[in-house]
């Protein structure tokens, strides 16, 4: 895998863009791209080719899992991974995410090792 | 004080009762004046009629020391100053922890950029710490959600004590029942996923990551 791939984060908390910004720079991503809502992440991935989605749930005027929808509905975006990042941990919003085709699902608070091993499970090792 | 009544029998006895006022009055003698009274009565009043009244009043006493007790307590001070005092104060929490959030990730970021310069043995120990200082400052994002529902629930709360204000008659906003009662009534395609939104779970209820993570599998 290509580790200079873009990246594009998404999370309507500064703090938390720059956590996980830092925890990838941490595993060797560097090329990352940062929005704050479901919007103007979509804006970006319609005008830049992405390798990965991270993005929070819960964000305000569009959902990351709104975005989530809109991604797989989108011809040229629907094969972007996309791992959501959320304090939502009920089991209907896990089966509403896989349903949308989340690719894996992180619950906040999570810790480097958690992410890296999603991005294996996504990518392989690296 | 004068006694009038139109029943020229009851009116004899009062006078006689009048006339001996400085003599002590016989409880017998009370007694049938009371009864005269009761049995002067005409028309449709009677005595469960007197009973209800009675109880009409005691209720009509009891609302009015209901609305007493609720003004005692000043409730339009609740939706007009201390909700919107303590939602700026939890607001103020937030945006404390946020700047303070700030800070330390600036330090880390520092830290970060010089570790290179470390030997290797105290570069991984170094950058080890760092990575844990940014996975503890998670809980801010955690914290600011967990306050956000807070400041959703003084929200309610400030609802119902302005509809239980207008109940009784103290303020008047006339739509506010009916935006209680219909909060999605302005739900649009933007609200996709919305109503799943929960927030953080309280530690006992949270999901593990390996228990999203079985869920996950178990839907592959």
């Amino acid at each position: 895998m290509d580790k200079n791939m873009p990246i594009l984060i998404v999370d309507d908390y500064k703090t938390m863009l720059r956590i996980i910004r830092n925890l990838l720079k941490q595993l060797g991503f560097d090329n990352v791209d940062e929005a704050m809502d479901g919007s103007s992440a979509l804006q970006l991935l319609r005008s830049k080719s992405y390798g990965l989605v991270i993005s929070d749930w819960n964000m305000e005027p569009m959902t990351g899992l709104q975005l989530l929808k809109e991604v797989r509905a989108d011809a040229r975006l629907k094969h972007i991974p996309f791992v959501m990042v959320t304090a939502e941990s009920k089991t209907e919003n896990v089966v509403a995410a896989k349903e949308a085709g989340v690719t894996n699902y992180i619950v906040k608070p999570f810790n480097a090792e958690t992410l890296k091993q999603k991005l294996v499970a996504v990518f392989g090792n690296f | 004080m004068k006694a009038e009544t139109t029943n020229p029998v009851l009116s004899e006895k009062l006078r006689k009762v009048a006339e001996a006022r400085n003599s002590v009055i016989p409880p017998e003698d009370i007694k049938k004046v009371a009864q005269e009274i009761v049995s002067s009565l005409h028309g449709d009043i009677s005595l469960g009629h007197i009973q209800l009244y009675k109880e009409l009043a005691e209720m009509a006493q009891f609302i009015k020391k209901a609305r007493m007790d609720i003004a005692a307590v000043r409730p339009n001070d609740i939706p007009s100053m201390h909700i919107p005092s303590a939602t700026d104060e939890l607001e103020a929490v937030v945006g404390a922890t946020e700047v303070a959030t700030g800070t330390i990730l600036d330090s880390c970021e520092v830290i970060s950029s010089l570790v290179t310069q470390l030997p290797d043995e105290a570069k991984a120990q170094a950058q080890d710490a760092v990575t844990q200082i940014f996975e503890a400052c998670n809980f801010q994002d955690v914290t600011g959600q967990r306050i956000s529902k807070v400041v959703k629930t003084l929200q309610l709360i400030d609802t119902r004590v302005t509809q239980l204000l207008h109940t009784f008659g103290e303020i008047n906003f006339d739509n506010l029942a009916m935006e209680s009662s219909n909060p999605s009534a302005s739900k649009n395609t933007n609200d996709i996923g919305t109503e799943l939104l929960y927030g953080p779970q309280m530690p006992n209820e949270a999901k593990l990551q390996a228990e999203i993570d079985a869920i996950l599998a178990s839907l592959d």
